[in-house]
């Protein structure tokens, strides 16, 4: 262990933070979590050679340091929105300046913590759906339906409502 | 005989690059027939790109202590410099330029953002701040402060001279701090030579960029920390691009070291 481990672990920095900020929503959460992560993969006696494997091994490990958070804090996680119709995919548009890192930033905040964690899962983190698969112990179909949804409930929250919540006479009418 | 619509699962998946070859040729061809789901996978290939940038340059966790003050060494050096030459300016008095009229009417927006605490009714709907901004001229633009922990957390218009042309954007820091960044339309007499006011506690930073000008303030805020936080958001509409990691290093290291806001 040394040197090698540790540059191995500091490739997958970026990454790590990225799906742990996904998970709980917290900056200082998150990088708590890269921390313990690093902590413990660093720790391990053995580790996984093959790089796939490594990567879903960090991965995991993170994850579970999430699962034991919540479980101490006794913070809820949070609820899978299954609500949202696939066929309402059709009824938003977006232009091109309403997809921004800004403004996905404030919409990912939004979303459950489920559909944070597939949509980091495949864009930040960049697992295949087989990955993600595995990853979750889903079917890979289940990955498909669960990310589109994801996908559209953060593309509901970048294109409703834009003007409508900020009328002038609000603002004006004060209290 | 046509072929069926891909579906929106179908269309993720192609922007994913998990359609079979066969599969991923037969939504190309209903791309290239129907401008509608073209437009749909623009979009789902830009939101792909923006979320991987959200966490782009972010502050990570150093596993090496002895690393990270190496890294930081250049950053914070710069910054300290900036302060450096930033406090000197104020020392010497060259920062304190006659006020405008319209300076007022600033200062009191805020006062009256942060006295009414006032939020969106809804949680903040994040096409709001581009579609506003975007109403009131394309050009228009909000730096990402989450390096010195502000997050956008209001956009309200504001009324600089009667018709309600500009906007406030009010970003919420994590000790009480509330900043605003107005944008309006220049007024005469705005340069592109950034400005500072002081009104009691409150500080104002204003300078023009092309037909927009700009003017960031805080109340109770920590100076030097407020004077970097001016001169990167500055920075960043002027080269019209996202803090750099320099950038981003000094507002955080400036936040360490910094007071929390007084209320």
């Amino acid at each position: 262990m040394g040197g090698n481990d540790r540059q191995r672990i500091e490739a997958y920095l970026g990454r790590l933070f990225g799906y742990a900020l996904s998970l709980g929503n917290d900056r200082d959460l998150a990088r708590e979590l890269v921390q313990e992560c690093a902590v413990k993969a660093l720790a391990a006696r053995r580790t996984p050679v093959d790089e796939p494997a490594y990567r879903a091994w960090l991965f995991t490990i993170l994850r579970h340091s999430f699962i034991d958070h919540t479980r101490r804090s006794g913070r809820a996680a949070g609820e899978l929105d299954e609500t949202m119709p696939l066929d309402g995919a059709q009824a938003w548009t977006a232009t091109d300046g309403m997809i921004s890192a800004l403004t996905v930033k404030i919409g990912m905040a939004k979303l459950s913590s489920s559909h944070r964690e597939i949509i980091s899962l495949v864009d930040i983190v960049g697992l295949s759906y087989a990955e993600v698969a595995s990853f979750l112990g889903l079917p890979v179909g289940t990955v498909m339906s669960r990310l589109s949804r994801a996908r559209l409930c953060l593309l509901a929250t970048l294109t409703t409502s834009n003007v409508r919540v900020l009328p002038e006479q609000r603002r004006r009418g004060g209290k | 005989m046509s072929e069926p619509m891909p579906s929106w699962e179908d269309l993720n998946a192609y922007v994913d690059g998990e359609l079979a070859p066969p599969q991923a040729a037969a939504v190309a061809r209903a791309l290239a027939e129907d401008r509608k789901l073209a437009d749909q996978v623009a979009a789902l290939t830009r939101l792909k790109a923006a979320v991987h940038e959200t966490v782009a340059g972010v502050e990570l966790p150093q596993i090496a202590p002895q690393r990270h003050s190496r890294r930081l060494a250049v950053p914070i050096a710069a910054a300290a410099a900036l302060l450096l030459v930033v406090g000197a300016g104020l020392f010497l008095g060259v920062l304190r330029p006659a006020e405008p009229v319209w300076l007022a009417r600033v200062l009191a927006a805020h006062r009256q953002w942060v006295k009414d605490d006032r939020r969106l009714d809804e949680p903040l709907q994040a096409g709001v701040v581009l579609a506003r901004l975007h109403q009131l001229d394309p050009d228009a633009q909000v730096p990402d402060l989450a390096a010195a922990r502000l997050a956008v957390d209001f956009v309200g218009p504001f009324d600089p001279d009667g018709k309600n042309q500009g906007l406030l954007i009010g970003y919420v820091g994590t000790r009480s701090c509330h900043v605003s960044l107005l944008i309006f339309p220049a007024p005469a007499g705005l340069g592109e030579e950034q400005q500072e006011y002081r009104h009691g506690s409150a500080s104002l930073f204003a300078w023009r960029a092309g037909r927009l000008g700009y003017v960031l303030t805080a109340v109770g805020m920590d100076e030097s920390h407020l004077t970097l936080i001016a001169r990167t958001v500055e920075q960043a509409i002027r080269e019209r691009q996202p803090l750099d990691a320099e950038a981003r290093t000094a507002l955080r290291h400036s936040r360490n070291v910094s007071r929390p806001c007084a209320t």
